[in-house]
């Protein structure tokens, strides 16, 4: 396997990981607890909000690496085109 | 008492699902970091993978490119990407668990309570004290109803109830083990019902001819079949029959303060009831109701006063959901005083809720919309029931 090839390879992993993560992001969500009512609760429905959007961000950078690692790999296949 | 433990059940079950949660999280990390290698043993190296030589004099964009690669990638699966996410997501399961074993102590005390309760109750039964007694039975009787349509407490002119706070205004005068059912035209002409169930109205521990007294009381809330609930059970099926216009759709509400809304919960949970009455909702006031498993398609309105010690007793909050409503008041002043249990200092709460301008008071607003079947509709009929213990 050549460099290109390892490059794809990483970038469809990533995407792959993203998309792992936003449906864990959404399980996560889910877990309103909406009977639960007072300060250990907001506390509680504070720090699901905090790593929701933690996962959010992490997702978006994985396929933000993910676009990268394609631009680098096209970016190879052309200079070893061009020979 | 399994159902007192339905917080610290949900509570673990999240906590674990957490856990799960970042225990995944890890191994996306672990995962990704796997897929590094190709790149990570250095630019230099990684540029050899190249099928052709020329790959090493492509120059400096490539190289920066694959720099940036190298680096995002390594920073997503470090602390601050995956194995940071799930370290705080480990931190957050660890909380969960901490919050479910502290309502699991909470639990325990009120289970302990409940049980205790229904210990001296059945200890005083032997006394024959707290207890219907074997074989005891409802006597209905139907009476003279002590209001007509026309002064129906609570309504206004034309024999309409207009409010949650008429719906218990309606439960005025109601003594010498009475139940009041009202008969409401619905808009398509058909029929709705509305059960007043009483408060205690016997104050003494042994228990007499008149089942709406402390015996019903204990034995309510401890989860037993009262007598009580029997004869109201009995006073709705009489007063439909009477009717003649009584239809098995006709929907019904409950209303009860006190240990009227005790009755109110306890009627609505009983499977041996709703499958007879269509139960839409109930309506409590000053009444310890959390640990009463009502049906989720019954609309449930609870007020309560802060102060009064009487809703407080099953030491649980009712549940929170779509479906039911508390409006919880601090009615006077912080220390618990039992005044504020009194059936009018509800009706004037409920007034003043019901007077503020929409949305105030959450949840309210919808309760009075879906009970539009009780509400602002003619009342056609009174019934009266007397139920007595025999």
């Amino acid at each position: 396997m050549d460099g290109e090839d390892h490059l794809r390879d990483l970038s469809r992993e990533l995407r792959a990981a993203a998309a792992r993560l936003d449906a864990r992001r959404a399980a996560l969500g889910r877990n309103a607890l909406v009977w639960w009512q007072g300060e250990a609760a907001e506390h509680y429905q504070q720090r699901v909000a905090l790593r929701v959007t933690g996962l959010h961000a992490l997702s978006r950078e994985m396929e933000e690496a993910a676009r990268l690692a394609d631009h680098v790999a096209a970016l190879m296949a052309a200079l070893q085109e061009r020979g | 008492m399994t159902r007192v433990a339905v917080r610290s059940d949900a509570l673990l079950a999240v906590g674990a699902l957490t856990q799960e949660l970042a225990d995944e999280v890890r191994e996306e990390a672990a995962r990704l970091a796997a897929a590094i290698p190709g790149v990570t043993p250095g630019v230099e190296d990684f540029w050899a993978l190249g099928s052709s030589g020329t790959v090493v004099a492509a120059g400096a964009p490539l190289r920066w490119g694959l720099l940036r690669v190298q680096a995002a990638v390594i920073r997503l699966v470090g602390p601050e990407g995956a194995w940071g996410e799930a370290l705080a997501l480990d931190a957050l399961a660890v909380h969960v668990r901490a919050a479910a074993r502290v309502y699991a102590g909470v639990e325990r005390s009120v289970a302990a309570v409940v049980d205790g309760v229904r210990a001296a109750a059945d200890l005083a039964a032997r006394g024959g004290w707290l207890t219907d007694g074997l074989g005891a039975v409802p006597v209905v009787a139907p009476v003279s109803p002590t209001v007509g349509v026309a002064d129906l407490p609570g309504s206004s002119g034309g024999g309409r109830v207009t409010g949650a706070a008429g719906l218990v205004a309606a439960g005025e005068g109601l003594d010498g083990g009475r139940v009041r059912v009202l008969e409401t035209t619905r808009g398509d002409g058909g029929a709705a019902w509305v059960v007043v169930v009483p408060g205690t109205q016997q104050w003494s521990a042994r228990p007499g001819p008149n089942p709406f007294d402390v015996t019903t009381n204990v034995r309510a809330m401890t989860g037993d079949a009262t007598v009580a609930a029997a004869g109201v059970a009995v006073a709705l099926t009489a007063a439909r029959a009477a009717s003649g216009r009584s239809t098995a759709d006709d929907p019904v509400a409950l209303v009860g303060h006190s240990q009227g809304g005790i009755l109110a919960a306890a009627l609505a949970s009983d499977t041996s009831f709703t499958t007879r009455h269509r139960i839409t909702h109930v309506l409590t006031s000053g009444a310890p109701v959390a640990l009463f498993a009502v049906p989720p398609d019954v609309r449930v309105l609870s007020v309560e006063h802060t102060d009064d010690p009487v809703p407080g007793v099953d030491l649980t909050p009712n549940p929170s959901s779509s479906t039911w409503v508390t409006v919880r008041v601090a009615h006077g002043a912080a220390a618990l005083d039992l005044r504020s249990h009194g059936r009018e200092t509800y009706v004037r709460t409920l007034h003043a809720a019901e007077s503020a301008p929409h949305g105030t008071v959450e949840g309210l607003d919808a309760w009075r919309t879906s009970a539009g079947d009780f509400l602002g509709v003619p009342v056609r009929s009174v019934w009266e029931y007397e139920v007595g213990r025999r």
